[in-house]
């Protein structure tokens, strides 16, 4: 399997600077580019452009930088207890019962024909994005709790890369995980009920 | 050495140019001019002109002057319902082709025209042949817009080189002279025929998309369509009641210029002499008017710009430059959306006609060798995926990934002995497959074996021009082999005769009736609505508002019980209009309490 932090040339480590990422993609994109290299060039600038262009995707984003890590430590990243702690289990319930009514309120609007139908839901979804973001707030407060975690891992795993690290990466990268989709999830319904 | 051209084929106009000396450097024609009306005329006598001779034939033969054809480029019959004087034919789901000059024409075959007399003019210029080009197409356009705008370059003798996006060559004009620095600029194209909003990153010569939105329906030529309404509107007030396809090419020509008038001025006279025999007509237009006009032609703009932000994870206050392109862009009105939208004022050093086309050629540079030290890094505008079971889209590549990209998907039998697998690409947000574009379906083989034995690896590819390659891998052998789609909707596809059988059934239903049935079932929403915002304002609304709303609610009551669907629409367009006021109370509260 590919080693995306070797084809960066970046340290093989938990917590990586996502803008150092991109300075560094930058770079090498300018050297790999199909275009870079002039029409009818090297034929094997798109092959490593897409595998530059792949590895970047990969390490920018905490829980698939994680996954790759494990599995290049031959850790299956889905492995271990799967149970989800009190807190997030918490905000599990909240997010779908608060995602189910944003959900019949986007769907009254989009059924809505008239601009009096659509100004009366204007209240309705005035205060349920109030709630959403505050939802949003204690996910948020989650996430950069998670993200202490990850650098106090990653400055263990620099100290000792050792199987302890590995164990705890594994439930940080599904406690991640699933942070992650609840933001995208809420940061796209407050998007919907603003914008429509 | 064999140059390589800069083409910018535009819904309105194109236009071509070349590297000279270092500098991009755009082509006159024999004429003189830079723009060349993507227009084509054709007729039996004088064969086929293109541009400004093929323009003037507008007015007295618009039936065989084909003109914005790019709104049909890659689009099926049913997709596009934009009213043209010229016909567009052709079964449903099948590709749209126009009739003129008696045949039928794909969309492809009207740009090659356009193409064929931009490579003669920069052969001309040039002093050699012309065979390679970089041609630009809207950021939003899908796959099979973007294979036909490389079939339209095939078909007029040149290899295309790159499809590049609008509003990237945009930004790559701008940049050039700004290599030291990094930042963050937004460019807003609103052309003739399309929208785009484009977020990018400037470092040190890397051209980076975040993201991009758009519109591929959506340009002046709405906002031409709607002033032509206005003028129509007021004819018919004058008594001039004549129609046919001349006196609406005439309308619409005294549209633009009036719209284009309105941009330096704050009112126009509307003229058209002899329009009905020797009746004449016209009127006052003022810039008021026409922006009245526009603004709820152009509101979708936000939406799309607002998207693109979320999409970047940017606000509009972390952007440096707001780069306004596109000939609609000098609209007052568009500049104050703009404003309004990104809280900033929109950077307009560029020339909003001929920045797309610099850029193109710019790019045409790097690809040459006679640009250094740039490289442009595009996404793909829309998510690709694949059909699975329960009619789902399930997605590959989401939208706004940098290109050229490839994702992998295994596939298996899932019963014991099947030898293929039908597989549907798909691009497009939605979650149900049949919302999206469908790119096609090709057929998977399989060895036989046990259920879930058989492994083969499909490999997604979307390249440098945002153009989807499939390719299957035998893992045994692991020879890749390139596999090529079939249209899903074939005419003699299954599916669409299905189609057919129900839209003949639906023509033998009545129609009126149907449509009243649909009417009134929003009607009686609209009627609830009214009455749960009567009693939510209380006595905030004054009486004779109320009246007047009360006599909206009544005639609505009125036309419900007749049965006709006619005066049922029109009614509940008068009670909407007659609750506007009440509507904007509400938002008004609303937006108190929130």
């Amino acid at each position: 399997m590919k080693d995306y932090f070797a084809i960066l040339g970046v340290d093989r480590r938990p917590w990586l600077d996502v803008a150092v990422l991109k300075g560094v993609f930058h770079r090498l994109a300018a050297e790999s580019h199909p275009d870079a290299l002039g029409s009818g060039g090297a034929g094997g600038g798109q092959a490593d452009f897409v595998g530059l262009n792949l590895a970047h995707r990969v390490l920018r984003d905490p829980v698939s930088r994680l996954g790759h890590l494990l599995e290049l430590e031959g850790v299956d990243p889905a492995g271990g207890d799967t149970a989800v702690d009190g807190e997030l289990g918490t905000l599990f319930m909240e997010v779908g019962a608060l995602g189910r009514e944003v959900r019949g309120h986007l769907g009254r609007r989009n059924a809505a024909s008239t601009g009096l139908e659509r100004a009366l839901l204007a209240s309705e979804a005035a205060s349920l994005v109030e709630r959403m973001e505050g939802l949003g707030a204690a996910v948020e407060k989650c996430w950069g709790a998670a993200e202490t975690v990850l650098r106090e891992l990653d400055a263990d795993w620099v100290q000792m890369r050792g199987g302890k690290t590995l164990g705890g990466l594994v439930l940080l990268r599904r406690r991640l995980a699933v942070l992650a989709r609840w933001r995208e999830q809420i940061g796209e319904f407050v998007f919907s009920l603003k914008n429509g | 050495m064999d140059p390589i051209v800069g083409i910018d084929l535009g819904t309105t106009n194109s236009l071509v140019g070349c590297m000279e000396a270092g500098f991009a450097v755009l082509i006159a024609d024999a004429q003189g001019e830079r723009l060349t009306p993507s227009v084509v005329h054709f007729s039996a006598g004088e064969g086929v002109l293109v541009g400004r001779e093929a323009e003037r034939k507008r007015a007295v033969d618009p039936g065989s002057t084909v003109c914005s054809v790019k709104r049909f480029m890659g689009r099926r019959v049913g997709e596009e319902s934009v009213e043209t004087p010229y016909p567009v034919v052709g079964g449903m789901g099948e590709w749209a082709r126009v009739e003129a000059g008696g045949r039928r024409w794909l969309p492809e075959e009207v740009s090659a025209e356009v193409l064929k007399k931009l490579k003669r003019d920069a052969e001309s210029a040039l002093g050699v042949e012309v065979r390679r080009a970089v041609i630009t197409v809207p950021a939003y356009f899908n796959d099979a817009q973007r294979q036909a705008t490389r079939r339209a370059g095939e078909l007029a003798g040149l290899q295309v080189e790159r499809i590049l996006n609008e509003p990237t060559a945009a930004a790559l004009a701008y940049g050039l002279d700004k290599l030291g620095e990094r930042s963050r600029v937004a460019v807003f194209d609103l052309g003739g025929g399309t929208f785009d909003i484009s977020i990018l990153e400037l470092n040190r010569g890397v051209f980076e998309v975040l993201s991009t939105h758009g519109n591929t329906r959506l340009g002046g030529d709405d906002v031409d369509r709607a002033i032509a309404g206005w003028i129509r509107d007021r004819m018919r007030e004058a008594g001039i009641l004549e129609a046919g396809i001349w006196v609406e090419a005439r309308l619409r020509g005294e549209a633009v210029r009036v719209k284009h008038r309105l941009s330096e001025e704050e009112q126009v006279r509307v003229d058209l002499p002899f329009i009905a025999g020797d009746r004449s007509f016209s009127a006052e237009l003022t810039r008021q008017v026409l922006e009245g006009l526009a603004a709820p032609v152009l509101e979708p703009v936000r939406g799309h710009c607002l998207r693109a932000l979320r999409d970047a994870k940017l606000e509009a206050s972390d952007l440096n430059e707001v780069i306004l392109v596109g000939g609609m862009t000098r609209m007052p009105l568009v500049r104050q959306m703009v404003e309004q939208i990104f809280g900033r004022e929109p950077n307009r050093s560029q020339n909003p006609d001929e920045a797309v086309a610099l850029g193109a050629v710019l790019q045409a540079g790097v690809l040459s060798g006679a640009v250094q030290n740039v490289v442009l890094l595009d996404v793909t505008p829309l998510s690709l995926g694949i059909e699975t079971f329960g009619g789902v889209m399930n997605v590959i590549i989401p939208r706004n990934s940098t290109i050229p990209i490839k994702a992998g998907e295994m596939f298996t039998n899932a019963v014991p002995g099947q030898s293929q697998v039908r597989i549907h690409v798909l691009q497009g947000e939605r979650e149900m497959a049949r919302d999206n574009w469908s790119l096609g379906t090709f057929d998977l083989e399989f060895e036989a074996s046990g259920k879930a034995q058989a492994r083969i690896g499909v490999q997604f590819e979307i390249d440098a021009d945002g153009i989807l390659q499939v390719l299957a891998r035998d893992t045994k052998t692991g020879v890749e082999r390139r596999v090529e789609m079939a249209s899903a909707v074939d005419v003699s596809d299954a599916a669409v005769e299905k189609m057919l059988e129900e839209s003949l059934e639906h023509a033998f239903e009545d129609v009126q009736e149907r449509v009243f049935t649909e009417a009134s079932l929003k009607a009686r929403e609209l009627l609830k609505a009214v009455g749960t915002a009567l009693a939510r304002l209380g006595d905030a609304l004054e009486g004779e508002e109320r009246a007047g709303i009360e006599e909206g609610i009544r005639a609505l009551e009125e036309a419900l019980s007749g049965g006709a669907p006619g005066p049922l629409k029109k009614a509940m367009a008068e009670l909407d209009r007659r609750t506007e006021h009440m509507a904007a109370l509400l938002l008004e509260m609303a937006a108190r309490k929130g």
